[in-house]
């Protein structure tokens, strides 16, 4: 195998789950099932043993690179544990205390390796490395620990006093290059926030002498780009689109620099009025085109059609009359949907539930976009969490044929509709209570399709319209389980079954 | 280096008497403020050995590089979902096993039987699909700066394999070859994009690998 495929390995795998992930139709990764090995071949031979040896000797004469001691094989009981400097002294002898690695337990690597990490954190070294010595009872532990260099002199070439004030770098300080070269990022950023898109602090450092560096950090600012001309392509209303770009000294203006973060807010500003404007299916982004010294805005517009309202409807727990709702609505079909006032009309019919003291009822409305006549349908659900039949202490035996379904909390999330991929947990038991199976006891919810007939059908049935969020008990009849044979030996034949499920996920395969 | 492995092996010399430090573990690789520990690196790189059937004596320097390279990739993406507040749940990763089952025609049992006897454990198979999934998650935020499949791209790939093909009477219609070309563009583009987002987040991040260079 390649040096390039071990990375590709990890790689590969991930590319096709993400292609999965954004719908391009990519097949799922394929991983291949292989024969299990027998047993015999799993069993080293004495020569591939003694190579083993042979690499293990080696592997500690070069610090360990190749292989090392199984993790898992030994835990040996430590009996002293060390931190020493290059020169073998003793360091650090207050920390050592507060290690993971400790005398007296049996050593565990991860907490030799959290011990490394804890050291690391003190920001004094440059390196640390665990090394280790065999002892008769046992094993010492020692930390070797390599102290940061000293910054011996610091050159700061073509950037400011308050630039070189901000470096993570002194003379007479210790070296430390991640820190160094964070702080030069940030410089970096505010530059290209002052219009220096190609700010870039180098830095350099030599080695001086035993424990000493020389650093240079020198800026190369690159000219100020500033914008030549904000342009649109694709709408039919520019003049009142470009009339919502704010422009704050001077910046998002021609002859001014970029601020993204002021623009980014504009185009949102901009989508909102698209959608009021009834460009429902509408994308709006912008991008930049760099010339030298200048940068071209282009602001590309597609706004896929006027959308105009079609049906509207309410439905679900209402508290009053159809009538009372479809005052509130003053959007007629025909009109030109506007998105602003739509939802001014949403917030009407919440203030008249919770004018009759119906605060927790959900007011949710779902839309219908027709892309080949430009109609949108819209209902408005009405979703009362009381009206629901309250958890029974015991369900009753299931009638013949019959599910019965109880609901113990009502989830607020998507809704479980067939052809939906959904993630439950479950507890199965039989009449008497007895627990045949728990995907909550194994740890690991239950992934299944809705109607795809992999599981009973009244377990399908029973998921069925729930909520993410919700949870259910469900007494399942024998024509809606496992029949009359049951399924043996965890099954009796003819048993009804109930099932307390919680929906934690719902959505499309 | 003088090959020393052979040449001890062949004159049948014995290493009863080699005594190694029993625990020896030392820095691979700095991401920021965090470091990678050889042993992780080694641990990993285990890991795609058993996978992968190779041989112990094939984890040589430069692969433990390139799968250093990998755990620095991963430790950025790990700080940028930090930052992001993204987050992979079990559940998660319990969908995407059923998925990678169901494309294996297998049951999530079997296939993660099957992975055990590839050398990767549930946890290890886990930890992976979940790594997977979020970098997945981190890519997405970047898809706007994915440029769009047009019909030319697909037309453009078609005639190129045509070129490469003996007789293009073999070749498949553009028709039927169509999606298949699309998929193949996209995990292109998908993976360019990638590989521009990793080079960006490590040019934010101080990263040093201690451990050899490439061959």
């Amino acid at each position: 195998m390649s040096h390039a495929s071990v990375r590709a390995l990890a790689s590969s795998l991930a590319l096709a789950a993400l292609a999965t992930a954004l719908g391009c139709g990519a097949a799922a990764p394929k991983a291949t099932i292989p024969p299990l090995r027998t047993s015999h071949e799993n069993v080293p031979t004495p020569r591939e043993r003694q190579a083993a040896a042979c690499s293990a000797a080696l592997a500690a004469e070069q610090g360990g690179l190749v292989a090392a001691a199984d993790e898992a094989d030994e835990h040996r009981i430590v009996r002293a544990v060390e931190i020493r400097d290059g020169a073998g002294h003793l360091v650090e002898e207050a920390l050592v205390h507060e290690l993971p690695v400790k005398a007296g337990e049996a050593y565990d690597a991860a907490r030799g390796r959290e011990a490394v990490r804890r050291i690391w954190a003190t920001g004094r070294y440059a390196d640390v490395a665990i090394d280790s010595r065999t002892e008769a009872d046992g094993v010492a532990i020692l930390f070797r620990v390599t102290p940061r260099s000293t910054i011996e002199r610091l050159f700061v070439v073509d950037a400011s006093d308050e630039d070189a004030r901000s470096l993570h770098a002194r003379e007479g300080g210790a070296y430390e290059p991640a820190a160094l070269y964070s702080s030069a990022r940030a410089i970096e950023g505010s530059y290209r926030d002052r219009g220096y898109l190609d700010a870039k602090l180098q830095i350099g450092s030599a080695r001086i002498g035993e424990g000493r560096v020389d650093v240079c950090v020198a800026a190369h600012l690159g000219p100020l780009v500033v914008i030549s001309s904000i342009d649109f392509a694709g709408t039919t209303h520019e003049a009142e689109l470009r009339g919502l770009i704010t422009s704050e000294d001077g910046k998002n203006a021609p002859g001014g620099i970029l601020d993204r973060d002021l623009l980014d807010r504009d185009a949102l500003l901009m989508s909102a009025r698209l959608y009021d404007l009834g460009y429902v299916a509408h994308k709006l982004a912008y991008r930049t085109e760099r010339r030298g010294a200048e940068l071209r805005v282009i602001f590309d517009v597609e706004e896929n059609g006027v959308y105009r309202l079609g049906k509207i409807d309410v439905q679900g727990d209402l508290g009053a009359p159809k009538a009372a709702y479809q005052k509130l609505l003053t959007s007629r079909r025909g009109d030109v949907f506007n998105r602003t006032a739509f939802a001014a009309e949403i917030e009407a019919i919440r203030a008249l539930e919770r004018d009759a003291g119906r605060k927790d009822v959900d007011v949710d409305p779902v839309t219908n976009l027709d892309a080949a006549t430009h109609v949108i349908d819209i209902t408005i659900e009405l979703h009362d969490p009381h009206k629901r039949a309250p958890a029974t202490a015991a369900s009753p035996p299931a009638a013949a044929g019959k599910l019965q379904i109880a609901d113990l909390a009502l989830g607020h999330g998507q809704q479980a509709r067939p052809g939906n991929k959904v993630s439950v947990h479950y507890k199965g038991m039989l009449a008497d209570g007895t627990v045949f199976d728990s995907s909550i006891a194994r740890g690991t919810p239950f992934v299944f399709v809705l109607g795809g007939k992999s599981v009973i059908p009244g377990f399908e049935q029973g998921v069925l319209g729930m909520r993410v969020g919700g949870k259910r008990r469900v007494t399942i009849p024998p024509e809606l389980g496992y029949g009359d044979r049951g399924a043996p030996p965890t099954i009796p034949p003819k048993a009804t079954l109930v099932f307390e499920l919680e929906l934690l996920s719902a959505g499309p395969p | 280096m003088f090959p020393l492995v052979p040449l001890v092996l062949s004159l049948g010399m014995s290493f009863a008497d080699v005594q190694p430090a029993p625990y020896v573990d030392r820095i691979a690789a700095v991401v920021g403020e965090r470091v990678i520990l050889l042993s992780e690196v080694r641990s990993r790189a285990a890991m795609v050995a058993r996978a992968q059937k190779m041989d112990p004596s094939q984890l040589t320097e430069s692969v433990l590089h390139e799968v250093a390279e990998r755990l620095v990739e991963e430790q950025l993406e790990q700080a940028e979902a930090d930052k992001l507040k993204i987050t992979i749940s079990p559940q998660d990763v319990d969908a995407t096993l059923e998925q990678l089952a169901q494309a294996n025609k297998a049951s999530v049992t079997a296939f993660i039987e099957s992975a055990k006897g590839q050398g990767v454990t549930e946890p290890e198979l886990r930890e992976a699909l979940r790594r997977q999934l979020l970098e997945a998650a981190l890519l997405r935020t970047h898809t706007s700066q994915l440029q769009r499949i047009e019909e030319k791209d697909l037309r453009s790939r078609y005639e190129d394999l045509k070129k490469s093909v003996k007789d293009p009477k073999d070749l498949r219609s553009y028709d039927e070859l169509k999606p298949e070309l699309f998929n193949q563009l996209m995990q292109e583009r998908v993976g360019q994009l990638r590989e521009d987002w990793l080079a960006q987040l490590r040019g934010r991040t101080f990263v040093e690998v201690r451990i050899g260079g490439a061959s």
